[in-house]
């Protein structure tokens, strides 16, 4: 069992397997050589990291994504599976912390996941509706969007 | 807005003006005497944001970071998930968004008469978007291109290009002259030029291209008339040919072993024999032959003997126009041939659709000289239908084999 302890003091008991989803716990593991010690996961909340901890225990048994080879063949779907589609599920705060923990966390499969529910939500949406679905602030100025406007007027009505 | 963010987007304007100095100042002194003819403006005054996004996007010290918004390596990927077409809607989005979707935008860009000025004043006007293209195909722009357009787009694109399809015009000398600045190209199809190409100057642009693994010949090509050794790029796998070339040119060229398809096509001037030495020559390594109506000067039979030539061939597709019956025949596959799918076309001129017929097939597949075969395609020109004796037949000793099956279209 390794103890993991997320941002705001909450400890988690969990798997060693599990634990190893993450590429940074299961090099951090290494380094101290003894799992036994806590874990201390800075960047991550307690209801984010129970989350992520719970994709890691549905997974554990899992084939490790290799790093760059075949990237090709997954990147051309957008396909999820069921069970992965019920867990992302969630408002796109937690979507985001999620991703973002298993970017931090080293967690390539998840942050894949993710990233994939994320470009099925944009899908046929405007820049006005993307901008509301995920809270991102349009940082353009009226000159830089007309600028972007004119650049890009080829590629419009397609 | 806090007044943190708003002196970080103060910082980056400033910044993005004086890299957009620079970028003029650059690219002027690269183009000094190529102006845009009249037709296309490059309205650069008004530029704002800089040719590449400023590292404020990727820190997360950065004042424009927040933890709720996801840093730029992220909306990458997120990104790199979104299927083609790539909606244009996700420039608008915001900064980070518009510099992380750009790529996607170019690298594969769908151009038609419609867009292509508007497109080539884009591109002629930045030093970073042609580096985005891989794929240019320019099939579609019929009569509104030119050969200076086509010419600057190689340039622009030159770093990352990897396929180009030439325009049926606006493909003369200045844009083979590009293509020898395409270092990454794989794949050069001119099939559809209908301007002269001079072949010797096509082989001086392409014979350094060491990644150029697919190329089609113009259909109007004139007589190559030196037959130097060294004309191909080293690792040629498909080769088309078409247009004027030559008898002389097949039957005394080097062609390279590495050549796996070849294809054959519109070329009026080549005669049977030097096709089947040609054949005869490359038949060990092809894997793959397509020979095509229109080949006038090629005799009915010119093609019979290509499964002996060919002995590791798995597809062929011919027009029945030059091969007969004997084309399965006991002689011409003397032991059993790899061959897995046989294309049948017929240019459906009088007298050219009974010289091959079902039964033929099916008798080879029977007698054991064709026991990789899976799949045959017929023209419907050839007027095989499945009520018809011979045909069911053959239809079902095709259908014994996995996959196998008879399409007729």
């Amino acid at each position: 069992m390794v103890k993991l302890t997320s941002s705001d003091g909450e400890s988690f008991d969990v798997e060693k397997e599990v634990a190893e989803r993450s590429v940074l716990i299961k090099n951090m593991i290494e380094d101290v050589g003894d799992a036994s010690t806590e874990i201390p996961i800075p960047n991550v909340t307690a209801n984010v990291l129970k989350k992520v901890l719970e994709w890691c225990e549905h997974h554990k048994g899992d084939p490790i994504l290799a790093n760059e080879d075949d990237t090709d063949a997954r990147k051309k779907s957008t396909d999820i599976d069921e069970w992965d589609q019920k867990f992302m599920q969630v408002d796109q705060e937690m979507l985001f912390e999620i991703i973002l923990a298993a970017n931090y966390l080293d967690i390539k499969a998840l942050l894949e996941v993710g990233c994939k529910t994320v470009a099925n939500m944009i899908k046929g949406k405007t820049p006005e509706e993307i901008r509301r679905t995920f809270n991102i602030q349009n940082d353009f100025t009226p000159e830089e969007e007309a600028q972007i406007r004119r650049e890009n007027e080829w590629a419009e009505d397609r | 807005m806090t007044s943190d963010s708003q002196s970080s987007l103060t910082s980056l304007s400033s910044n993005s003006s004086c890299s957009f100095a620079s970028d003029s100042a650059s690219s002027s002194s690269s183009l000094p005497s190529s102006p845009l003819s009249s037709s296309v403006t490059v309205s650069s005054s008004s530029t704002v944001l800089p040719d590449t996004p400023d590292d404020s996007f990727r820190h997360p010290e950065s004042s424009l970071y927040r933890y709720r918004y996801l840093p730029m390596e992220i909306i990458e990927l997120i990104l790199s998930f979104v299927p083609e077409p790539f909606p244009a809607s996700l420039l608008y989005v915001s900064r980070a968004w518009y510099y992380a979707a750009r790529p996607y935008i170019y690298r594969r860009p769908r151009l038609s008469p419609k867009n292509y000025f508007s497109f080539v004043n884009t591109l002629s006007s930045s030093d970073i978007l042609g580096t985005y293209v891989h794929v240019l195909d320019l099939r579609f722009i019929i009569q509104s291109g030119k050969n200076s357009y086509t010419s600057r787009l190689l340039r622009r694109c030159s770093r990352n290009l990897e396929e180009f399809y030439a325009p049926q015009t606006s493909f003369g000398y200045a844009p083979l002259v590009s293509v020898r600045q395409c270092g990454r190209l794989r794949v050069l199809d001119l099939s559809l030029v209908s301007e002269t190409v001079d072949l010797r100057e096509l082989f001086l642009a392409i014979r350094n291209l060491q990644k150029l693994t697919v190329l089609h010949f113009p259909r109007s090509s004139v007589f190559c008339v030196d037959f130097e050794d060294d004309l191909w790029p080293p690792n040629l796998s498909q080769l088309g040919l078409a247009g004027g070339i030559s008898d002389d040119f097949l039957s005394q060229t080097k062609f390279p072993h590495t050549i796996k398809t070849l294809s054959m096509a519109h070329c009026p001037f080549v005669k049977t024999d030097s096709v089947r030495s040609l054949c005869q020559r490359l038949g060990p390594s092809l894997t793959s032959l397509r020979v095509l109506f229109p080949l006038p000067a090629l005799s009915y039979n010119s093609l019979d003997a290509a499964l002996k030539f060919c002995p590791s061939l798995r597809k062929l597709v011919v027009s029945t126009d030059y091969i007969t019956h004997r084309l399965l025949s006991a002689e011409n596959v003397p032991s059993p041939h790899p061959l897995e799918m046989l294309d049948l076309d017929c240019s459906g001129m009088l007298g050219q659709s009974r010289k091959i017929q079902a039964d033929d097939i099916a008798l080879a597949v029977l007698e054991g000289r064709l026991p990789k075969l899976r799949i045959v395609r017929a023209s419907i020109k050839l007027g095989w239908t499945k009520d018809d004796e011979e045909v069911s037949e053959l239809i079902e000793v095709l259908s014994e084999r996995e996959g196998g099956g008879l399409w007729i279209a």
